[in-house]
């Protein structure tokens, strides 16, 4: 049952999250905002569309919309959901996760620079720059978790326990690096704007700006996703592992929708950053995952 | 509760390391007086109500409202608004921050051996604050920026006392209060002075200053 609802949060909650968020960017502003539902029909309407393929690209730039979308969504499927149960799950799974997300990061670069255009490899060296700098402070947290609890599964991964303030400072330190890594991996304020038309000041955007029809729906539908895998992380961090399933199934999507709104009120009350900040900016989700590994050893008196 | 509010102390003060924005500076001091705040109503309950309602008025009203306002005062005066101007790249500063916070989880480690009454994580954070905040005034150029770090450093005293759980007594709170409000009062005019007479309130003006001939 759990598994289902899963599968099936996976298919409205992710494109609700982008509803969400511009919702309280147009309350924030003083409009009324369009449907909370208004991504999901976009994409609908861009699958019913015909994809116009540049003649200068290769096969890497037909496969990639899909193979992204493919990657994340599979990687959703090993994440926790609904009571941290996974759709898939075995020993190791989070490697997998987190290198399906890095494949299907991959696979959009290529395709970016497949196309020829030096915006689009701009965009690429910068989405690439900012991965960099993330994807260490998600193996360091995730190699903490795995070390103090002993499980190499995802399910059992945020099982916090032991020490007087270990759990606390995980959870904490923990979901606050999530969500900016939220941010920047769903191409938010303040590291990326999704609205701007100048393709300068573009990082994600840049790089699709070739793709059109079901090959954008597909990339956009991956992005949504990918925010809304670190908002179950961030869920499984912070609610309480013993709740009644029941309770669990509303649980997420509360969480998640709060992850949408806290994103929402960062867009409304921050600038973007300039580009030279944002590695600056990134470097604090390392910091604080050290802080998480550091927390470990002094706390709990060891990680193993 | 404490456990998440004293983190969130800690993680100001670590954006402040990276952060270049007067304003930001500002908001973080303000964060923390009101962190303060709900750490002392939590926590010193059970003290006499006198010295408790003293502890928490002047911890919201001086550290919350009073200071970030004088500061933002002095911000405006003098339009210092954009940077903080550091001495070293501001990637070195998140460096620094990072690894002076895992050095305060090891000194939190050998008190908390030594005397298990401490609460370490605060004691950790509060000592990691301390620090920073001393690497703030050396680091940074600009005039307002060493006053906001006496403010941190003010910060993260009074969270190492609510680590130690002992409350100071009224009479050297009062003497502190006090300091620091002549230190505010003087910085405005001094630093008022300094703006109208040089239009510049960077360290580096200071040492080209001369006596009139």
């Amino acid at each position: 049952m759990a598994r289902t609802l899963n599968i099936l949060l996976l298919l409205f909650l992710p494109f609700l999250m982008l509803g969400i968020i511009n919702r309280v960017k147009a309350l924030a502003g003083g409009r009324k905002g369009f449907p909370l539902l208004q991504p999901f029909f976009d994409t609908l309407k861009l699958l019913r569309k015909g994809a116009v393929v540049s003649t200068v690209t290769s096969w890497v730039f037909a496969v990639a919309p899909a193979l992204a979308l493919a990657a994340t969504f599979t990687a959703l499927l090993i994440a926790p959901g609904v009571g941290r149960t996974q759709v898939i799950a075995f020993d190791g799974d989070i490697v997998l996760c987190l290198y399906l997300l890095g494949l299907a990061k991959f696979f959009q670069l290529i395709s970016a620079l497949d196309t020829g255009s030096a915006f689009e490899g701009m965009g690429a060296s910068r989405e690439a720059l900012f991965s960099v700098i993330v994807e260490p402070s998600l193996f360091i947290f995730a190699g903490t978790l795995a070390l103090v609890s002993g499980h190499m599964s995802f399910g059992e991964l945020f099982s916090l326990s032991g020490g007087s303030a270990w759990p606390t400072v995980a959870a904490s330190a923990g979901a606050i690096m999530l969500f900016l890594i939220l941010l920047t991996e769903g191409c938010r304020i303040p590291i990326d704007d999704p609205n701007t038309h100048l393709e300068l000041t573009m990082i994600h955007e840049v790089m699709i700006l070739d793709n059109s029809g079901p090959d954008l729906a597909f990339l956009q539908y991956a992005a949504a996703l990918k925010m809304y895998l670190f908002a179950t992380l961030i869920a499984a961090l912070i609610l309480p592992a013993d709740i009644p399933a029941i309770h669990a199934a509303f649980a997420l999507p509360v969480v998640a929708l709060l992850c949408a709104v806290l994103a929402g009120l960062v867009e409304s009350l921050l600038a973007r950053f300039r580009i030279s900040h944002v590695p600056q900016f990134l470097f604090l989700t390392v910091a604080l995952s050290l802080i998480t590994l550091a927390a470990a050893i002094y706390f709990r008196g060891g990680v193993a | 509760m404490s456990q998440i509010l004293t983190i969130l102390f800690g993680v100001g003060i670590l954006y402040l390391a990276l952060t270049s924005r007067m304003r930001t500076y500002i908001q973080v001091i303000a964060l923390q007086g009101f962190i303060l705040f709900l750490l002392i109503v939590r926590d010193f309950g059970h003290i006499d109500w006198f010295t408790f309602f003293f502890l928490a008025f002047e911890t919201l009203a001086f550290k919350t409202i009073i200071v970030p306002v004088m500061l933002w005062r002095i911000v405006e005066r003098t339009h210092v608004a954009r940077e903080a101007d550091p001495n070293i790249p501001q990637f070195g500063s998140i460096v620094i921050g990072t690894i002076v916070f895992l050095s305060g989880f090891a000194v939190t480690d050998w008190v908390s051996r030594t005397d298990p009454s401490v609460d370490a994580l605060a004691f950790g954070i509060a000592v990691s604050t301390l620090i920073i905040a001393f690497f703030i005034i050396l680091s940074r150029k600009k005039l307002i920026t060493q006053v906001m770090g006496y403010m941190l450093m003010q910060n993260a005293v009074a969270l190492l006392m609510i680590a130690m759980a002992v409350e100071l007594p009224l009479l050297v709170n009062l003497g502190v209060l006090l300091d620091i409000f002549t230190l505010m009062f003087l910085f405005l005019l001094f630093l008022g002075k300094l703006h109208s007479t040089y239009e510049e309130t960077s360290r580096e003006k200071l040492t080209s200053l001369r006596d009139q001939p």
